[in-house]
């Protein structure tokens, strides 16, 4: 299986400029997590809608220097409703894919897979294509060691 | 460059330039792996590196329920007594 940490440095977070920046998304991520799941345990209150929002809490609130984050961050707060998750699309629609020439509508076919990553991304559809464009690859390579972090400890617990 | 760049996103946010089209798909190619290993990443076409990092994404939060809903089974058919509970109990303790 290929490991997706990324072990070159291309990248380095301004606010904690000698550390390495996958270790200490993951600290974050599991120091929230745990204690989460803890005390979800506890209260007898582990509903998948329940353990979701948390796993959700402990993303936004790991990576919380960037955009996405405190737009995730603000749509979790705002919600009464535990159900509400990253993954759900608002209108639940999937773009279909047109008949139209591939090669003669290759602007139309970006444009609307621009605004298919906007609603992917957590506030795309309020940010502009400059934000989007610093904020995308740092939620793709949060997702991918939120992945890492949950399987570790999924299958620590089995 | 730039100010062009920034006159054009005065007259609409919606409408994107050339130049922003090449940022994005440059930036995304580090980002998708597929996209990262296919030797003729460079004549895949833009909207194809959009739509690769569509699903990439879609995939990702995918998993992300699926190990959520498996947090949740763990945590809901934990029987006090099983070594199972005692591991998650140090896990969480731990």
């Amino acid at each position: 299986m290929e490991r997706q940490i990324i072990n070159r440095k291309k990248r380095v977070f301004s606010l904690e400029p000698n550390k390495n920046p996958s270790a200490v998304f993951t600290r974050k991520y599991t120091s929230h997590l745990v204690p989460a799941l803890k005390k979800l345990n506890m209260n007898k209150n582990s509903s998948k809608q329940t353990v979701k929002h948390e796993v959700d809490m402990a993303l936004a609130l790991s990576a919380q220097e960037f955009a996405w984050s405190r737009f995730l961050l603000q749509k979790l707060s705002s919600s009464s409703n535990p159900t509400t998750t990253t993954s759900s699309s608002s209108d639940g629609i999937r773009i279909l894919e047109r008949p139209d020439k591939e090669g003669g509508n290759e602007e139309g076919g970006i444009e609307e897979r621009l605004r298919e990553l906007k609603k992917l991304l957590p506030g795309g559809e309020e940010m502009n294509v400059e934000e989007m464009l610093s904020e995308i690859g740092n939620y793709i390579k949060c997702l991918e060691l939120q992945t890492i972090a949950l399987k570790s400890i999924v299958q620590d617990s089995t | 460059m730039s100010s062009s760049r920034r006159s054009r996103q005065a007259s609409s946010s919606s409408r994107i330039s050339d130049d922003q089209i090449t940022d994005l798909i440059s930036k995304l190619r580090q980002s998708i792996p597929e996209i990262r290993q296919n030797r003729r990443s460079n004549t895949v076409s833009a909207s194809k590196v959009l739509q690769e990092t569509c699903n990439y994404i879609r995939n990702l939060n995918k998993e992300a329920d699926d190990l959520s809903d498996r947090l949740t089974q763990l945590l809901e058919s934990i029987d006090p007594n099983s070594p199972q509970a005692a591991v998650i109990r140090s896990l969480i303790n731990g």
